[in-house]
């Protein structure tokens, strides 16, 4: 099983605020935010509103880094293109939601570590999280008999003695017959 | 021995408990026809794995069923002519169809357990065989979308098992689209409703539910079918023939 070990530190230059950078789960509205090659990752809240963010992230197996500058503003809890929203309609009124954004080009297997500041002043603070992301060969699945239920063992137990018993009795039967011929 | 009231009675017993037999025959002959037509058309999951005895055992239940007609039948005929030779000839050859039965109604509840006792067996010939060449592929990829389409499902337990594992559809298309489109919700004239979305896993856009439920119960109804009925009818024949060897003894 090849694990890929996601370290991710998002790094906030504005007041003492506190930002943790998670990967998106069901709870969000998607099916999982573990790809095999990209993550879905949750936004810096609406206070850090018009502050450019970066993502630096590295990948601690090859120690290859990579950096994406300037990839969005934060968002004013509006709509923005490459950000994945999500728009509800309940047939009165069109709500949209702002759900994460998704980091491609990944490497299955390998470790990253993310960095993110906010293109701004001072006051870095630090915010992790770790992930892992594995991918299974699906041909160690153990597809044998799990268990012999309940039904099978009940079933073959009385037609395997029902079945001995009528070939005793027919034998005996005959050989009665026979005998008193 | 002697004709008196027992032996008319038993006679009576065994004539009336033929009669049901009959019925109980052809009606094991119907289930096992309608079991092996497959409505459902999950028959290459089980054939594809090669445990496909549930089918076999369809089968088999389809003559034997009719065998039991036919034998109950002359049942009634050997009774009423009071012959010791025709109740001989029904004795063994109820016993024959009777062996043959209790093969059908075991191979298919134990393949049964072997199919869909726990979700692995289909998981792993799904992400082995959807989109793969060749027949089994073939045959496994329509299979699935017709479930996909018709149950709104995805995948054996979810759509994770589509990233948890690697599988012939991630090699041969690629990460960017992480499961069939089939998985994705689809308007009336079956264009999907939004492919981006789908993509990325947005659950309002995309069956979030796993397809093994759906292929469990339908194995489960096919089975219970063929094994438990077969079963039922297998404990009547036996207090008859049991009955009728009494009879065949006092004749």
């Amino acid at each position: 099983m090849r694990t890929m070990f996601i370290f991710f530190g998002m790094l906030f230059t504005l007041s003492n605020a506190e930002f943790q950078v998670s990967l998106l789960k069901e709870s969000d509205g998607v099916v999982t935010g573990r790809f095999a090659d990209s993550l879905l990752l949750s936004l810096p809240p609406c206070a850090f509103a018009t502050q450019s963010v970066t993502l630096e992230y590295n990948n601690t197996d090859t120690n290859e880094s990579k950096t994406l500058v300037n990839i969005f503003k934060v968002l004013p809890c509006r709509f923005r293109r490459d950000i994945i929203s999500t728009i509800e309609n309940n047939g009165q009124f069109t709500t949209s939601r702002n759900l994460g954004y998704q980091v491609t080009n990944l490497t299955t297997g390998s470790t990253y570590r993310f960095l993110t500041p906010v293109a701004s002043k001072q006051n870095l603070k630090h915010s992790f999280c770790m992930l892992f992301i594995s991918v299974k060969d699906p041909n160690q699945i153990d597809s044998g008999l799990p268990a012999r239920s309940g039904a099978m063992v009940v079933i073959t137990v009385i037609l395997s003695v029902s079945m001995f018993i009528l070939l005793v009795a027919l034998i005996v039967t005959v050989a009665h017959s026979l005998g008193g011929d | 021995m002697a004709d008196g009231k027992g032996f008319t009675c038993l006679m009576v017993i065994l004539i009336l408990g033929n009669i049901f037999g009959a019925a109980a025959g052809l009606a094991l002959c119907a289930l096992a026809i309608w079991v092996a037509v497959d409505q459902f058309k999950l028959y290459p999951i089980s054939g594809v794995s090669g445990k496909d005895d549930i089918f076999a055992g369809a089968w088999i239940a389809i003559f034997t069923g009719f065998a039991f007609f036919c034998m109950c039948v002359f049942g009634i005929l050997a009774a009423a002519k009071k012959s010791r030779a025709l109740m001989l000839t029904y004795l063994i050859l109820m016993l024959i169809i009777y062996i043959f039965e209790c093969a059908s109604c075991i191979t298919a509840v134990t393949h049964r357990d072997y199919l869909v006792g726990n979700s692995n067996l289909v998981k792993k010939q799904m992400l082995k065989y959807y989109a793969a060449d060749g027949d089994s592929g073939s045959r496994i990829t329509l299979t699935w979308n017709k479930v996909m389409k018709e149950v709104e499902c995805c995948g054996t337990d979810g759509p994770v098992d589509w990233i948890e594992y690697n599988s012939t559809f991630r090699e041969k298309f690629g990460t960017d689209y992480p499961w069939p489109t089939h998985c994705c919700k689809r308007k009336n004239n079956y264009e999907v409703v939004n492919v981006e979305a789908c993509k990325n896993g947005q659950n309002t856009t995309m069956f979030t539910k796993g397809c093994f439920n759906h292929i469990e119960s339908v194995f489960s109804r096919y089975t219970w079918a063929i094994s438990w009925y077969g079963f039922a009818v297998l404990m009547f024949m036996f207090w008859l023939l049991i009955l009728a060897m009494v009879y065949y003894l006092m004749l």
